[in-house]
């Protein structure tokens, strides 16, 4: 028995893809690899599958990750080589390695593509100080500073605009989806794409 | 191949964005600039029913197996998604390549349902192909269609080139044989719809013209060019095991309405209901053998991943060889966690030994079909299935420990009376009874639910001449019912007949309905097939508008001489024992299943006598 860890990615045409709906598909990726699949107890088991952080609709991952449990050992480039083949259009497998610890996030890398007359310059500036933004909750709406969430790491000008990276916490419970970002630059900006990098432990 | 980037604005302005995207694990197709023949496989609703639909996967992986054709899909786009085109100048595209469906060589219908009639010609608009067949131009496609719904093409003649009447598995490649040779010699569109017509199987309804009678009805149904047959014989796959099965699908991401693996056992149904059109027109009863069943679902289940699978037929219990069919696949299903699920199973010993030895048998929920309240209505429409049997099987059922059923009525059925509304309550009653008289498994208090729909005479059925009851007389019996129901064990849900009515309209409709079809276009109806959007005040107006009586289709009795809008098909089954049928109908006189005895319905003669009735399939 080995847990084992996948890095993947899920670009293009998969950023239409929920994280629901992405789950039941590496579901059906792992049932298809053939691998021996560690299920959940119970009276519906399902394959013991667990991803670090889910992706909101529209927005890509270049190296995301799950956990998942095999009930035999098996060469991890085995592993990597039957997992390929079960994969779907738009998701890479970059990595397989053996889980160490628990996938317990704390960060992760965002680029952001915007189009924009801002100069680099003028972002940078703009998202140097404090960044109000409205958050909605079941309790109403509630202005929020998430400056401290997002910290700004860099900006290029791009053809017709801005690419820019930040570091935001994503920990399970202190998460900042970059989108929130976008509306604090509101009518400047207009979000193109949307990219995790990578997640940080 | 169209970039799909072109389409991230419009998918970002929409609410379920993977409807649109294709890209599904398994999807992939032959390239479409290298085919010699492009086809979209177009199906009138939303991508969620449409890829639940098995017929489409496979007619798809027909042509993509051919070795010349490229066949890509596309479905009905939700009304945001409609917007989003429309505003953007965008066409309706094809999944896989992005392409606009108009760049395609043929464009292909499947009519699973009357509702989905609005949908065709929305997807027509939408992909700037003209609707109507008269209008298309050497440069448009070629629109197809087939399904249950293209055995009374009729009300959709004017929008289809050329209709396919029955499987298509071996049809539909005789066709893109012919389109292909016929386009590499540059044959026009004229040509190559009458050459079309020459084939066995497919109908071309502007070769055949219409007159009709002072009253109405239809005076004379011929082809108006030399050499184009006077009928249309249905084509059937006489070796089930012989015919591809998709063995490999796409998997859709969305959580679809069927999205499990679909098992097809046999076709065709060796019952004989009287109401229903599935039950004919499939005939003849066509089994597939176990060892090639079990094979499918082997890679099926190897190629999706799909961690369940459904035996998907009529009636799955009439499977000659069930047990052993069911015994292969337990043999690997439980080491995979694959569950079975037996839709339509009938509940005897055998069914209570499946379900005490195996877990990953799901337990679906208990179904029953009586269809009627009293014996002697159940005589009428042949449904073989007596009170005593239907309170066994729930004794059985209760048990085992189930204590929720549901039980499927209808409403308007030919010589209905009141006391037959009242004996569906009382049935439900008696079900009720017989759980608390019963040594029941289970803790708690029983759940019978009672579903009503209403009756809507069907083309191909000895019921295609019966009116539908009117709308006031359906609305009246379903309170009638609902005041009968006197216990809170039951819950009682009925379908809205205003639906049926106009599902009754198109279902025994004529050519002269394509005008309502337009009508409805104009005056923007669509995706009539779910609540949010039917309208009975428009399509009252829309009738109004373009000069249809709906009585003369819904409401009235179709004279048993006259000439019906769908008579210049031939689906085996004659219409002698159609006739012959609704005679014993009416003197509540039963028919025997086929199995025990031919009633000589004529279907075997698409098998050249090779019926079940004959001897084709041993009696298990």
């Amino acid at each position: 028995m080995a847990d084992i860890r996948v890095c993947f990615s899920k670009m293009g045409r998969l950023q239409y893809i929920s994280h629901l709906d992405l789950q039941r598909a590496l579901n059906r990726m792992l049932l298809r690899s053939g691998l021996p699949i560690g299920y959940s107890e119970g009276f519906n088991p399902h394959p013991k599958l667990n991803i670090a952080l889910p992706l909101s609709i529209y927005q890509e991952g270049e190296r995301e990750l799950f956990d998942f449990r095999i009930t035999e050992d098996i060469p991890l480039d085995i592993v990597a080589e039957k997992l390929k083949a079960a994969a779907f259009t738009g998701m890479e497998i970059i990595n397989v390695e053996l889980a160490q610890g628990k996938l317990a996030t704390k960060q992760a890398i965002w680029r952001l593509e915007f189009i924009t007359d801002l100069t680099a310059e003028e972002f940078k500036n703009l998202v140097s100080g404090e960044m109000l933004v409205t958050k909605r909750s079941k309790k109403g709406d509630k202005q929020v500073d998430i400056s401290s969430m997002a910290e700004f790491l860099s900006a290029a000008p791009t053809e017709k605009g801005i690419t820019a990276r930040f570091k935001c916490n994503a920990a399970g419970n202190d998460y900042l989806n970059p989108a929130y970002i976008a509306q604090f630059l509101g009518e400047k900006v207009k979000l193109v794409r949307t990219i995790r990098e990578n997640i940080l432990f | 191949m169209t970039d799909y980037n072109k389409y991230a604005p419009l998918l970002e302005k929409v609410e379920k964005p993977g409807r649109y995207i294709g890209n599904e694990f398994g999807s992939e197709i032959p390239n479409p600039e290298t085919a010699d023949l492009r086809i979209c496989f177009c199906f009138p609703d939303t991508y969620e029913i449409g890829m639940s639909n098995l017929g489409m996967k496979i007619l798809q992986n027909c042509f993509n197996q051919s070795g010349y054709i490229s066949c890509e899909r596309s479905y009905m786009p939700w009304t945001d998604m409609r917007s989003q085109l429309i505003e953007n100048d965008v066409p309706l595209y094809a999944l896989e390549s992005g392409d606009p469906i108009n760049a395609f060589d043929i464009v292909a219908f499947t009519l699973q349902y009357e509702l989905c009639y609005t949908n065709v010609l929305q997807m027509l608009s939408l992909g700037k192909i003209p609707l109507l067949s008269s209008q298309r131009g050497e440069s448009d496609p070629i629109i197809i269609a087939g399904g249950p719904c293209a055995y009374n093409p009729e009300p959709v003649a004017d929008f289809i080139d050329i209709f396919s009447i029955g499987e298509g598995e071996e049809a539909l490649l005789e066709l893109t044989d012919l389109i292909n040779n016929c386009k590499k010699q540059g044959a026009s569109r004229e040509e190559i719809l009458y050459k079309a017509s020459q084939l066995k199987g497919f109908y071309v309804p502007s070769l055949y013209t219409v007159e009709y009678n002072q009253d109405g009805t239809i005076k004379s149904f011929t082809p108006n060019k030399a050499g184009v047959p006077a009928t249309v014989k249905k084509r059937i796959i006489s070796d089930l095991d012989k015919v591809r099965f998709p063995r490999k699908c796409a998997v859709p991401f969305l959580e679809t309405v069927h999205d499990r693996v679909m098992l097809e056992v046999f076709r065709g149904c060796i019952r004989g209901c009287r109401f229903c059109q599935a039950g004919m027109i499939y005939r003849p009863y066509r089994e597939k053998s176990p060892a090639v069943l079990n094979a499918d679902a082997y890679e099926s289940v190897q190629n999706t991943g799909y961690p369940e699978i459904s035996l998907t037929s009529l009636s799955i219990s009439d499977y000659t060889h069930l047990r052993e069919l069911i015994d292969s696949l337990l043999s690997w299903t439980d080491d995979k966690k694959v569950n079975l699920s037996l839709p339509s199973m009938r509940i005897d010993n055998f069914y209570e030994e499946l379900l005490e030895k195996v877990s990953s048998v799901r337990k679906s929920g208990l179904t029953f079909a009586p269809e009627a309240g009293t014996q002697r209505l159940r005589d009428v429409i042949n449904k073989n299935i007596t009170e005593e049997e239907i309170l066994t099987a729930m004794e059985k059922a209760f048990g085992m420990g189930r204590n929720s059923l549901k039980l499927y009525f209808m409403n308007g059925l030919p010589t209905e009376t009141d006391a037959d509304i009242c004996g569906i309550a009382q049935l439900g009653q008696n079900i009720v009874n017989t759980y608390y008289s019963s040594k029941r498994g289970g803790k708690g208090g029983v759940n019978v639910t009672i579903s009503v729909s209403c009756f809507v005479p069907k083309p191909f059925t000895p019921f295609q001449w019966e009116p539908q009851d009117s709308l006031e007389e359906l609305e009246r019996k379903q309170q009638l019912l609902k005041s009968e129901i006197k216990t809170k064990k039951i819950s009682y849900k009925y379908h809205d007949a205003r639906v049926s009515r106009i599902e009754a309209v198109f279902a025994r409709g004529d050519r002269r309905l394509c005008k309502a079809m337009l009508e409805a276009f104009n005056q923007g109806l669509m995706l009539d097939g779910w609540d949010e959007f039917f309208s009975y005040d428009k399509w009252m107006s829309v009738f109004e508008q373009s000069g249809i009586d709906p009585a003369f289709y819904a409401n009235r009795r179709f004279d048993i001489d006259e000439i019906l809008p769908w008579d210049f098909i031939d689906i085996g089954v004659t219409k002698k024992f159609m006739k012959l049928e609704y005679q014993k109908s009416l003197q509540a006189q039963t028919t025997p299943d086929c199995r025990t005895k031919c009633s000589g319905c004529g279907a075997s003669a698409l098998c050249d006598g090779k019926c079940i009735c004959d001897g084709g399939v041993s009696n298990g």
